[in-house]
């Protein structure tokens, strides 16, 4: 009973950090159902919050898709493999 | 009877055969972690020195590649971990990120502003990116580490935690944090002009 009205504390009473922080957990957690509401209802009335949630799940996928597309692909340079075993040789001396 | 141990010449032509071998997919593959040439050669020197000084021991059960790319793994997660460490001693802006960003009411202290309709294609073009670096090099490392490994590396959650040894609540509000301060510095240096 306890817990059940703490949850429907959290969903009447949720202030704009506490959802945020909702928002973000989403990306790397399963919400509970109730976090999951009070989420939801507090971004459907708050702007700012709308409009945190949209511009991170955005970035989330440019940041995703330019590392899959733009995985780095410099190569060792000459002068970096030498200064490799150059390093590796004073080491095992 | 034992075969000698190998000298220290033959050692480094085994070190040299693997770096022609595998060099540049083992720095590629530091480099998509760590973003610094520098660091990604230091970290393939410690990876070569660390594969010869236990070579004896490696069994053939996995390839030689392999292998060389779990002591890579390794020595990336070490490096994470102690700058993690160094941050730690030296700074608490986390702390201050919170502050600014929401009143005492837990309400923003400045609304969050509005993006363009179409942002993707601002994305397309690399000065964003450039901002974005920037925007990655302010953060504080304790909030720029965990980010990276989440959103880049995509490493699992827990993962995470178990490397950084960090519990699940502190690491989602770094990672809350770093979304936080991310998202506005991008505002304020590329979206709202």
């Amino acid at each position: 009973m306890k817990r059940w009205l703490a949850n429907i504390h959290l969903i009447l009473t949720l202030k704009c950090e506490e959802s945020s922080r909702l928002v973000s957990a989403g990306f790397d957690r399963q919400l509970s159902w109730s976090e999951w509401l009070a989420m939801r209802l507090h971004v459907s009335i708050c702007r700012s919050c709308r409009r945190f949630r949209r511009q991170v799940t955005m970035l989330q996928q440019a940041i995703r898709s330019r590392f899959e597309s733009n995985a780095a692909t410099e190569k060792l340079s000459t002068e970096g493999k030498q200064r490799i075993l150059d390093g590796v040789r004073a080491k095992l001396r | 009877m034992t075969a000698n141990p190998p000298d220290s010449d033959e050692l480094s032509r085994l070190a040299s055969g693997w770096l022609e071998q595998w060099g540049d997919a083992l720095f590629q593959y530091a480099m998509n972690a760590v973003r610094k040439r520098d660091v990604a050669e230091d970290l393939l020197q410690e990876t070569l020195l660390a594969a010869i000084r236990s070579h004896d021991r490696f069994q053939q059960a996995s390839s030689v590649k392999t292998w060389l790319f779990s002591i890579l793994r390794h020595k990336i997660y070490d490096y994470f971990r102690s700058k993690q460490r160094k941050d730690r001693r030296t700074d608490s802006s986390a702390e201050v990120d919170k502050l600014t960003t929401f009143d005492k009411h837990g309400h923003w202290i400045e609304a969050v502003g509005r993006w363009p309709n179409r942002p993707e294609q601002s994305l397309e073009k690399s000065e964003f990116w450039q901002i974005f670096d920037r925007c990655c090099e302010k953060l504080n490392e304790s909030l720029a580490v965990p980010f990276r490994l989440r959103e880049v590396e995509q490493m699992e959650f827990e993962e995470i935690c178990e490397m950084l040894q960090l519990t699940a609540t502190n690491l989602s509000v770094r990672l809350h944090r770093a979304r936080l301060g991310l998202r506005k510095c991008l505002e304020e240096n590329w979206f709202v002009p």
